[in-house]
């Protein structure tokens, strides 16, 4: 008689139980349902259609993506798609680069000017926690070709915004004094976490600073490295602002860049979802394309070891 | 020790060839730091400037005259409301951040301590949403945040970035490495799940939940295309977006211009100088557990 009220009780609150860790994750759940997936599932369904969110929705089946390779139509929304690709990926080629290095060779200044370490991080950090539009104002100032700074110290008048290949320079070079600080910091905290006595080590072998650097604190830090090529490579492919703002695209089109592309056709006036939904599909496409190709670097670079 | 002392003391200890490479290192070192600090050395400089002044072809770094004109202009300006941004953006990345880590980390402790059904599974699938770029995401979230009425609303900015895995990944890992004893002793006490996560787990997760509250913050603070997609008016924009169409309406007046980046720069820099230590701390731990 006793057991059986005891049995169901403790049915019932095992029951109960199970659904804790459910209301542990439900609020996550949600969110990523809502914001991760199904977004991705309308992508793909809107990506086949055309629709300018006004007026219903047209079936259109692979006419996007036939516009966007040039297949059907005059080519026009093909040579703006892939004109913008390319000025993204000379972007990336460029500035990934840029952003790897730059920050590793201040880091290593900083990690061997020990007095001045905090301060300095600090001081190169800086840039990286003004907004983009905030940046773009300052050096649209500086880079004016009669009232900026630059021309008038270098006594020149060049058209850093208005002209090619100035405005792309204009570009590279705001966005790597924007972007020096987050690599500079992981590098310098990397650097730290080389192990003495290995320096020690190579230092009695007779190798010098530069030997040093690439055979002992370059191989340590190879996590590191790759961490922030991924990082810095996926910002550069999402690079809008510093185009939008800086530049407008141009000039003729010259700085405009994938994203803006996509922006621009989904919601520079025409509303034209369908063709965005499929030109951001083809586009993320080429950004996974890198990143699992990169993953795949890496693993057979680590099974080498 | 003084400095004066700890000098001496390093010219004893060291050859000269020593002595001199360490000069030579901060040589490079400052000038490194005058290339990142001259911009704003003459954005804050111009933004004193009479806009005369600034047009001058004998034009100098410091002011020869000093004026507030620009940012009393500014200020007073209703079409550009640089303060009121900036709230926007400050209230909308604290309630992203702490919502985020909030429901991140729940997520993470049911991942990495509870067990249930399917919870391989329903992780596996958060994860190689990963590799999914966000651009894919972009349309569709416009249609669904219109759709919850949520345009022009703050909320609109706070709620997208709340489904992102990065956070749920890197706390679960952190987790995974806080012994199970913690919470075989908490239950014996007599202690629930929530209790466990709130008052064993979680505060040991400070130092991630740091680097995860900078990474979100300084996501949501420099979003620059969702805000402006999903606002119409200026009263909801945040700073970034506000100032995107800044230099079109003060063309040519750049003690203007200066003085809106001056003061749109400012708050957040006072937030920086502030959590500093905080902030580069949880910036090299993301680095080597992400």
């Amino acid at each position: 008689m006793m057991k059986e009220p005891g049995k169901t009780a403790s049915i019932h609150r095992f029951s109960a139980r199970a659904v804790i860790p459910y209301l542990f994750v439900a609020p996550f759940m949600l969110m990523f349902l809502v914001f991760g997936l199904v977004p991705l599932v309308m992508s793909v369904v809107i990506s086949f259609t055309k629709w300018d969110y006004a007026s219903p929705m047209e079936w259109y089946g692979l006419g996007n993506y036939k516009l966007i390779f040039g297949l059907i139509g005059s080519g026009k929304v093909a040579s703006d798609f892939w004109n913008g690709v390319l000025h993204t990926l000379l972007f990336v080629a460029v500035e990934t680069p840029l952003l790897i290095v730059i920050p590793m060779i201040v880091a290593l200044l900083i990690s061997k000017c020990k007095a001045v370490r905090k301060l300095s991080m600090g001081f190169f950090y800086f840039p990286s926690i003004l907004s983009i539009t905030t940046v773009c104002i300052l050096w649209n100032f500086l880079l004016d070709t009669n009232a900026g700074v630059i021309n008038h110290y270098l006594g020149i008048e060049i058209p850093w915004i208005t002209q090619m290949p100035y405005a792309w320079i204009s570009i590279f070079v705001l966005s790597a004094w924007w972007g020096i600080g987050g690599n500079m910091i992981l590098y310098i905290a990397g650097i730290a976490n080389v192990p003495p006595e290995i320096l020690e080590a190579a230092e009695l072998d007779g190798a010098g600073a530069f030997r040093k650097f690439f055979s002992v604190t370059l191989p340590c830090m190879r996590r590191t490295l790759f961490y922030t090529l991924i990082m810095t490579t996926i910002g550069s492919f999402n690079m809008l602002g510093q185009a939008q703002v800086l530049t407008a695209g141009g000039p003729n089109f010259g700085t405009t860049t994938a994203m803006m592309v996509i922006y621009n056709t989904a919601f520079g006036g025409t509303n034209n979802f369908g063709r965005a939904c499929a030109m951001a599909i083809v586009f993320g496409v080429l950004m996974s394309l890198f990143t699992v190709l990169s993953f795949k670097l890496q693993v057979s670079d680590e099974e080498e070891m | 020790m003084g400095a004066a002392e700890r000098l001496r003391h390093y010219f004893k200890n060291h050859s000269k060839k020593q002595i001199l490479s360490g000069v030579l290192l901060y040589a490079a070192l400052i000038v490194c730091a005058l290339v990142v600090l001259v911009p704003s050395l003459w954005a804050v400089a111009t933004s004193f400037k009479f806009e005369t002044d600034v047009l001058d072809a004998n034009v100098t770094l410091f002011p020869r005259r000093v004026t507030l004109e620009n940012y009393a202009h500014i200020l007073n300006n209703r079409n550009v409301p640089i303060l009121l941004w900036f709230w926007n953006s400050f209230k909308i990345a604290v309630t992203h951040v702490v919502l985020y880590l909030l429901i991140s980390s729940l997520a993470a402790f049911a991942f990495s301590r509870l067990r249930f059904r399917g919870r391989e599974v329903l992780f596996w699938i958060c994860m190689s949403s990963m590799m999914i770029p966000g651009v894919i995401n972009l349309i569709p979230n416009y249609i669904i945040i219109d759709s919850l009425g949520l345009v022009d609303n703050m909320f609109s900015m706070v709620l997208p970035g709340l489904g992102g895995v990065f956070g749920v990944f890197m706390l679960r890992q952190f987790m995974r490495g806080v012994p199970m004893a913690y919470d075989e002793a908490a239950k014996i006490d007599g202690a629930s799940e929530f209790r466990i996560y709130f008052n064993v787990v979680l505060p040991l997760c400070v130092p991630v939940l740091v680097t995860l509250a900078i990474f979100s913050f300084q996501g949501c603070w420099n979003d620059y295309v969702w805000p402006l997609i999903v606002t119409n008016s200026a009263e909801t924009r945040t700073l970034t977006a506000g100032l995107a169409t800044f230099s079109g309406s003060y063309s040519h007046q750049y003690g203007k211009q200066m003085a809106g980046a001056v003061l749109s720069a400012l708050p957040i820099l006072l937030i920086f100088l502030l959590g500093q230590k905080y902030f580069i701390k949880g910036i090299s731990i993301g680095g080597i557990k992400g």
